[in-house]
């Protein structure tokens, strides 16, 4: 099942399936290695409803919902 | 077209390659302005004992060759322009994150430059335990491995610049756009590169204890609590820590001005030496060691990967106000001084955000202020128990962040520009920071600061001196002698304007000297109130002395409760600080906003102190 980002629950692997959004951001997002096929992971939140906190490809990124949104993943 | 012969360091952030640059130049770089631009680059030589002198070029750190900030702008310009294009460019690869960041790798050989990848924190990993081969087989470039922890590598990689110093690179193009097939499909290559590399796969110590501290550092609860902790601990260590080497620099710039002043109380080359020079120089360093410890602060938490984290968890608050996560740190080194604070504000992406980070910079507390709040607290609570002017600076720190807030919220309001806001922020691994580099950054700050503010807060002082002394310069009356002076001339005409403050001609007359710098405010009030002949020990003790003392023309103290807390009120918001004003031209890239900081921040100053002024006055407090 595939579903966005900031839906996801904490500490489920995750695949990405497709970054899509505006230009701008999709761009950033992939050079930063949100690239399809990725594996993730969700492994907090900010206060506040504050940022994301994401694993990915051996590193940690924060994001906020709105970036979150636009990376598709396979749950 | 000729290329310029040097070689350009460039690599994503967090990747090590200032440390390496460092490393290579043995520190032996001077900070230069890119031509046509205003933005700052690390200029050095390749150290003498790797053999040969080859110009070597640190760039603001880029995840790509598609900027998204003006830092990563200032990068893809020194690589793309014409006639300015580098000979070879060494690409620093984090060991621990080569999948993305050989991005960059393949991005430069597309360009057609002539690449050195360089795979950096050797030391993160077991040097048994990696192949970097796959990468020169892939890319078909020389890779060297380097630590600049253990000095691996660099005499090599030093040898590979030098072996590669004549090759003529072909002329560079920039990229065309890279659409998400193209970065998935690099990213797959990238990845089996990585896969090969790891032989016994990739398994990497400090991410496992990153992830364990990030449970603590990142929790709900916890967090805020250490981020609070860590703020309280920061401020007050500026005051705490700062304080014995504040009495060390006071004092001897007291007995300077003092001796200076008594080598022939008659002569008026010993009143310039005394008031003019020393007691200036001394208002000028006196806060130098705050400014220190600042720097020094936001350099441990910033290499202890620590800042990241902070920027994430205030992202959130302050978007609120149209902000970003990212402009926590221009707003926390606003706190030391507004220009290198105005100068990191060219990370962020979004030029909304950034003006408006731009725009209240001023409004946070300046090292500046802290000679003029220390003094003006003093006198508040003198001979009380230290905690009070403790406590009193507390108050002026929470409420100038509150003014900055509300003036964000306003700015935000107003502007009606809209533009795509993202906060997309990698948390690199924690990491021990080296004492040499978070002291050496400490030390080239407060140098920048002293030689920036310096000249201008000294030439002004001495320019003071003269009005202050001059025309009548033998009268024998130093109250005479002051009245008549080109200062109070000037500062008689501003009088009207600062009664409803408080104040009288001599305030008047420093707070103008205070435009050039907020701290020549406490020099200007030296030499109204001629402190230098005063037998204190100290030169703050002297002027408080004179303070309590002075009385307007009618007869009523000059400084009371009431018009110190007015004054307060008005530094706080006042823009009084001509090379921020010149930073911020260079920053905004125009003229208009910071004049329209200069008088709305200084026009709502005066309002409130005079607001403040008569509503305690009308309450009883005289």
């Amino acid at each position: 099942m595939t579903g966005q980002l900031h839906e996801q629950p904490k500490h489920k692997h995750l695949r990405i399936v497709e970054v899509l959004g505006e230009p701008l951001i999709v761009e950033r997002l992939l050079e930063i290695g949100f690239a399809p096929g990725e594996e993730i992971k969700v492994v907090g939140q900010m206060l506040w409803a504050g940022p994301l906190i994401i694993q990915v490809r051996g590193t940690t990124v924060a994001l906020r919902q709105n970036e979150a949104r636009c990376i598709q993943v396979l749950t | 077209m000729k290329q310029s012969s040097y070689v350009a360091f460039v690599g994503a952030p967090n990747s090590g390659k200032t440390t390496l640059y460092n490393c290579l130049t043995k520190s032996a770089h001077k900070t230069v302005n890119y031509p046509g631009s205003t933005v700052d680059y690390a200029k050095g030589k390749l150290a003498e004992e790797f053999g040969q002198s080859i110009e070597l070029v640190d760039t603001p750190g880029t995840y790509s060759l598609f900027p998204k900030s003006r830092d990563e702008e200032v990068t893809c310009e020194l690589l793309f322009k014409q006639s300015q294009s580098p000979s070879m460019v060494v690409v620093t690869v984090d060991v621990t994150q080569i999948s993305r960041h050989l991005l960059m790798v393949q991005q430069l050989i597309e360009s057609n430059f002539i690449v050195i990848v360089a795979v950096t924190m050797a030391d993160q990993v077991d040097p048994n335990e990696i192949d970097i081969e796959p990468i020169r087989q892939t890319f078909g470039v020389p890779v060297v491995l380097v630590s600049s922890v253990t000095g691996l590598g660099l005499e090599k990689l030093a040898q590979t610049i030098i072996q590669r110093k004549d090759l003529l690179p072909s002329a560079v193009r920039p990229l065309t756009e890279w659409n998400s097939r193209k970065y998935e499909a690099i990213l797959r290559q990238n990845k089996e590169v990585e896969d090969h590399v790891f032989l016994r796969g990739r398994k990497i110590k400090a991410y496992e204890r990153t992830q364990q501290l990030d449970q603590f550092f990142l929790h709900p609860i916890f967090g805020p609590l250490v981020f609070f902790g860590l703020m309280f601990g920061l401020f007050a260590s500026i005051f705490w820590l700062a304080a014995p080497f504040m009495d060390i620099v006071d004092g001897w710039f007291g007995f300077l001005a003092g001796w200076a002043s008594s080598l022939a109380p008659e002569a008026l080359w010993a009143d310039f030496l005394g008031n003019g020079i020393f007691a200036s120089m001394g208002s000028v360093l006196v806060f130098v060691p705050q400014i220190a410890i600042l720097f020094l602060g936001i350099s441990i938490l910033e290499d202890s990967g620590y800042l990241a984290r902070a920027c994430s968890l205030i992202d959130k608050p302050l978007s609120k106000l149209g902000l970003n996560g990212r402009s926590f740190v221009p707003l926390l080194s606003g706190y030391a001084c507004a220009i290198p604070a105005m100068m990191a504000a060219r990370s962020m992406s979004s030029k909304r955000e950034k003006f408006l980070t731009l725009f209240i910079i001023p409004l946070m507390s300046c090292s500046a202020r802290l000679p003029v709040y220390a003094l003006l607290l003093s006198f508040l609570f003198w001979n009380e128990p230290s905690y009070k002017p403790a406590l009193g600076m507390v108050v002026i720190y929470i409420t100038s962040l509150l003014v900055g807030s509300v003036a964000a919220a306003i700015g935000n309001r107003l502007l009606k520009v809209e533009e795509t806001s993202f906060f997309i922020h990698e948390l690199p691994y924690y990491r021990r920071p080296s004492l040499r580099m978070v002291l050496r950054r400490m030390f080239s700050k407060t140098w920048a600061y002293v030689m920036k503010a310096g000249p201008v807060v000294f030439v002004f002082a001495v320019l003071f001196w003269f009005a202050t002394t001059f025309p009548n310069h033998q009268e024998q009356n130093e109250v005479v002698k002051l009245q008549t002076s080109y200062a109070a001339q000037v500062g008689k005409i501003l009088e009207p304007m600062m009664q409803p403050m408080g104040g009288d001609w001599r305030t008047g007359t420093a707070l103008v000297a205070a435009f050039t710098a907020r701290e020549v405010f406490v020099s200007a009030l030296a030499l109204v109130f001629q402190i230098a002949d005063e037998d204190e020990d100290s030169l703050q003790a002297s002027l408080i002395e004179k303070m309590k003392t002075a009385t307007n023309a009618k007869g009523d103290k000059l400084f009371t409760v009431a018009s110190v807390a007015g004054l307060i009120v008005f530094f706080m918001i006042a823009l009084q600080c001509m090379t921020t004003v010149g930073v911020a031209v260079k920053e905004f890239g125009n003229w208009k906003w910071p004049m329209v900081q200069l008088f709305t921040f200084t026009l709502v100053s005066y309002m409130l102190a005079v607001i403040v002024v008569q509503t305690l006055r009308l309450c009883g407090v005289a």
